[in-house]
């Protein structure tokens, strides 16, 4: 059951570079890219910070694939 | 990425430079026991891998302190950490024990396979006395270099 995210929308939508999201939730740059790929499922900590940055829900930015079919 | 590069092939070249410099003063030890059985005293050694030990451990320490993720951290404290690590964030923290892990896995083959080799030991043993050093040498390259490379295509992926 592999998670799909929405962050690389919501980073477009709010005008944040990958880079500058990265600085806010406090990972790396690499850290941002791969989860946007989705070769990386974040720890629910991350997760939180990046839906506080973004004002929105965790499980409006993450979904378990399966739960979108 | 570039860090645990450059941080496990440095202690590669450590890890033969300390080999050549043990088996250098073995090959001394046996020399010289061996000339004072016959009454006379000769004391033989190799002194440029033990050179290149200490001028490579000086310039590695400075390089390696100097570029330390944590500037903050004392000497003491950088110096009984290992410099491989490197866990500037949760996914590399979790890419650092797998690629750990992966070692570990590397030593629980290459220890018993190097251990078998010791069966002939005895036949080359002339031949190649300080052949247990650079057995136990190869053991921690082997698992540097599954290290190294488990975190590059972790990273990478």
């Amino acid at each position: 059951m592999p998670l799909v995210n929405r962050v690389k929308e919501l980073r477009a939508r709010h005008h944040l570079t990958q880079g500058d999201l990265a600085a806010k939730v406090g990972v790396t740059r690499q850290t941002i890219i791969s989860l946007e790929k989705g070769s990386y499922t974040p720890s629910l900590m991350l997760a939180m910070q990046i839906a506080r940055v973004f004002e929105e829900p965790v499980e409006f930015i993450f979904t378990i694939e399966e739960e979108t079919e | 990425m570039k860090r645990v590069i450059i941080q496990s092939l440095s202690s590669i070249i450590l890890y033969i430079l300390m080999a050549f410099t043990i088996a250098s003063f073995a090959s001394t030890v046996t020399h010289s026991l061996a000339a004072l059985k016959s009454g006379v005293f000769v004391l033989e050694f190799n002194f440029l891998p033990f050179l290149l030990l200490i001028i490579f451990f000086v310039v590695w320490t400075i390089y390696s302190f100097r570029t330390r993720p944590n500037q903050q951290m004392g000497f003491g404290q950088w110096s009984v950490r290992m410099t491989e690590f490197s866990e500037v964030d949760e996914r590399e923290a979790l890419i650092t024990a797998k690629a750990t892990k992966a070692a570990y896995v590397s030593f629980s083959i290459s220890v018993p396979l190097f251990m078998l080799t010791f069966f002939f030991y005895p036949l080359f043993q002339t031949a190649w006395p300080t052949y247990p050093v650079f057995a136990l040498v190869s053991t921690l390259i082997i698992a540097n270099l599954v290290y190294m490379t488990t975190w590059i295509r972790a990273y990478t992926r």
